[in-house]
């Protein structure tokens, strides 16, 4: 005998097509080193999601799930069901965060987060305090601005930071020279986590959950982990670490801070000038163009470079080999708000010392878009080619 | 000789805030302080009606901070300060002086330093001026909320047209709602607004008026004007509120989860909001809501894009689309409340003269140079029926 009428029988199915589901994660010894995996069940297909690092307790890692999975879930509109046990209080933020992402782009949809139990992690004393650190502007200044409270760095393979990364193994030898100079541990950590996650959700967006994870993956290691800002407060816009939003991926046992919005990135420059190890590390470039250290032709070794011009630092910083080059400026595209506004902070900070003239003019053409303007840019864009040494250039190579 | 010109020297360089008094007058409460800076002397008061007595220097904190910091000026005060504030101040002060390097970062030196005494109050407030965003967090939280703060002498100032009115409105929603109504007067802004933008400051005199009721509410509640969306430097803000909290008061800022749309849409539920919505400040021919002003075209397009503008008893003047398109959207703010009602308009297809004259005001077409006259000229006769009749005739 039938007992439900055939009516709701595609609603159930509806529902179990928009149903995520978790396996509780599971910790094994994987070589020489510990592996917490899940797998993430979105319709019929089926991901497994790993991060491997050296040493981890073998400790309930669903709260790592949970952030891997919310922001793709909220993209499809799922619900999460997670097999092991959640904190209470990462909960709570998740369903702020969950507010504060719809208002943002409302294609991120509210959704229901299902969980057997919950539970707080037993009181674990002698934890430390950790960075995210990839050597570039931000983690340098949270590094040195809290030098004393800091313990250690974690660097993640994996993130913008991927296995094919040009200059890899220099980076990794130099993070560590880093780590032991200012004598905190490295912990590193890999993960697949963006082969999952980039398929749902832009890394923009999605980079803050997967910061979050990484930090409650360490849990077991750490009270707080410090996520380096990238803006200051002048400029909170929707970005995926922010904050509004990083403390909230929080646990009653692990806290995220997110540090740094109160210095503009001329500000974070002027303070690490003035330490060597920063000088002769610093790494911003993710091009790599000719596989240098920092290129020196991208936007954001460009910003940089005259981040240290201006707070007259140039030639302190051992990393920019290539000298500045203004054609290369003009022709940043100031496509988004966020490289403009980057773009403007160096200006008006190049207005106020009233020093360079060129580099002044070069900015404001960057910032009208000069050189992306139709035809009526080219007798300029080619003046302004010609005048500073385009031709020249090209003869020599 | 030397010592004295420092010491000369040194005071100018001083804010000095006396130690508040606290004093009963009939049913009223005055708590005042004196504010020396600039070779001037400010007399500042808070008048509401019932105040514990007490140290309230963490009144007069919130009250001289960014003044001091424009004027660059080390900040004495004469009383017992909270630390909790002073670590919140002390984070406040990076984050205005990121927005604007105007706002120096500045010493704040209290004569002491000890927590708040009194006991944890058991009420819950939220400042209440009648609008969109006040409504939605009373409402919001109707619950939990048990007074509401209603300030003469911030925006709500002595020279109101219609103040009667609203403060009789604002007493029957209260009583409709069965919240205390709580009145403050205050004269802050003849000191602040001498130094420092009310955009800027509106924050931290807000957070004044709400600590000066430690040890009587537990928290108060700040409703916010704009959404996560659109988190640009502003007095009050979700990252700096809370930051005024001290030990036995915590300060929310509530309702950055809600664009303007999605507020009106929740408020649009409810009778008393319906029947005593006030959102304008210009008061154009003394009306309650003008209908005619920036603030009320844009509650008026939120209201009929959630199908709720019939509903409202206060907005009596018709939606004139020559109005919406000559709305001057010169800063952001006033650009994104736009762009909101405009994606929302754009859903509703039976207005879609609206969203072209909105999308108009957006483009600021009426505010470009001579090229934009002729179009500017036809639209205007276009919408006043003028030119139709007179192509008729």
């Amino acid at each position: 005998m039938r007992s439900m009428p055939d009516l709701q029988l595609p609603d159930r199915k509806e529902q179990e097509k928009n149903l995520i589901s978790v396996t509780k994660p599971e910790v094994r010894q994987r070589s020489r080193k510990i592996e917490v995996s899940f797998l993430i069940r979105v319709g019929t297909e089926t991901q497994e999601v790993w991060f491997r690092t050296d040493h981890l307790p073998y400790l309930d890692y669903t709260n790592v799930a949970l952030a891997t999975v919310l922001l793709p879930a909220m993209k499809l509109g799922s619900s999460v069901e997670l097999e092991g046990a959640l904190s209470p209080r990462l909960l709570e933020g998740v369903s702020k965060i969950q507010e504060i992402f719809y208002v943002w782009d409302k294609s991120f949809q509210p959704i229901e987060i299902k969980s057997k139990t919950f539970a707080v992690d037993e009181n674990k004393s002698d934890r430390k305090v950790a960075c995210f650190f990839s050597g570039g502007v931000d983690s340098f200044y949270t590094l040195l601005k809290n030098l004393d409270a800091i313990d250690s760095l974690v660097l993640i393979h994996g993130f913008d930071f991927k296995p094919d990364f040009p200059a890899r193994d220099e980076v990794v030898r130099n993070i560590k020279t880093i780590a032991s100079e200012f004598g905190k541990d490295l912990v590193e950590v890999e993960t697949n986590l963006r082969d999952f996650a980039d398929r749902f959700v832009g890394w923009g967006l999605y980079h803050g959950a997967a910061l979050a994870s990484v930090a409650l993956l360490l849990a077991g290691h750490f009270k707080e982990v410090f996520i380096p800002s990238s803006h200051s407060y002048r400029w909170l816009v929707p970005w995926g670490s922010h904050p509004l939003v990083d403390p909230l991926w929080g646990t009653e046992e692990l806290r995220i801070t997110h540090d740094g919005c109160e210095a503009t990135r001329v500000k974070k420059v002027g303070t690490i000038a003035k330490n060597d190890v920063a000088m002769s590390y610093l790494r911003v470039c993710w091009e790599n163009k000719d596989g240098a250290y920092n290129c020196g032709k991208c936007e954001k070794c460009l910003r940089t470079m005259i981040n240290l011009l201006v707070v007259n630092a140039s030639g302190k910083c051992k990393t920019f080999t290539r000298s500045l080059d203004l054609g290369l400026v003009s022709w940043i595209e100031a496509n988004d708000d966020s490289t403009r506004d980057f773009i403007l902070e160096n200006l008006n900070e190049v207005r106020k010392h009233k020093t360079n003239p060129e580099l002044e003019e070069a900015l404001v053409e960057c910032i009208e878009g000069l050189n992306y303007k139709g035809v009526w840019g080219w007798p300029r864009r080619t003046f302004n080619f010609v005048k500073r040494g385009g031709i020249r250039r090209a003869i020599n190579i | 000789m030397n010592i004295q010109a420092i010491s000369t020297n040194g005071k100018e360089k001083e804010m000095i805030a006396t130690k508040p008094i606290v004093h009963n007058e009939g049913n009223k409460t005055t708590a005042s302080f004196s504010v020396q800076a600039n070779g001037k002397s400010y007399d500042i008061w808070f008048r509401t009606q019932d105040l514990p007595n007490g140290d309230c220097s963490n009144v007069a904190l919130a009250a001289t901070l960014l003044p001091a910091m424009k004027l660059n000026l080390l900040l004495r005060l004469e009383g017992t300060v909270s630390p909790k504030l002073l670590e919140g101040v002390s984070k406040i002060q990076e984050i205005f002086n990121t927005w604007d390097e105007s706002y120096n970062l500045t010493k704040v030196i209290p004569e002491t330093v000890s927590p708040a005494k009194n006991e944890d109050g058991r009420g819950i407030a939220c400042f209440f001026s009648g609008g969109v965003d006040s409504f939605y967090t009373l409402l919001k939280n109707k619950e939990e909320i048990t007074h509401i703060i209603l300030v003469h002498g911030f925006d709500f100032r002595s020279d109101f047209k219609r103040k009667e009115e609203t403060v009789k409105n604002i007493s029957e929603i209260a009583s409709k709602l069965g919240k205390t109504l709580v009145q403050v007067e205050t004269n802050l802004r003849d000191f602040t607004d001498e130094y420092v933008s009310w955009g800027f400051c509106h924050g931290s005199a807000l957070a004044a008026v709400a600590l000066l009721f430690s040890g009587i509410f537990r928290k108060v509640l700040i409703s916010s004007s704009h959404s996560f969306r659109w988190l640009v430097p502003r007095g009050s803000h979700p990252v700096v509120d809370p930051l005024w909290s001290i030990e036995n008061l915590e300060l929310i800022h509530d309702g950055c989860e809600a664009t303007r749309v999605k507020k009106v849409a929740e408020i649009a539920k409810n009778d008393a909001a319906m029947s005593y919505l006030r959102v304008c400040w210009e008061n154009r021919e003394g009306a309650y809501n003008c209908g005619k002003c920036e603030k009320c075209l844009r509650t008026m397009i939120n209201l009929l894009a959630v199908g709720a503008l019939k509903k409202c008893k206060t907005f009596t003047h018709p939606l004139e689309l020559s109005r919406v398109a000559w709305i001057e959207a010169k800063d952001q703010s006033t650009k994104d409340f736009i762009l909101e009602n405009l994606e929302e308009v754009k859903k509703l297809s039976a207005h879609s003269e609206l969203a072209q004259a909105l999308q108009e005001s957006l483009d600021g077409l009426y505010y470009r140079g001579m090229w934009g006259w002729p179009r500017r000229a036809m639209n205007l006769l276009k919408r006043k029926g003028k030119f139709h009749h007179a192509l008729n005739a």
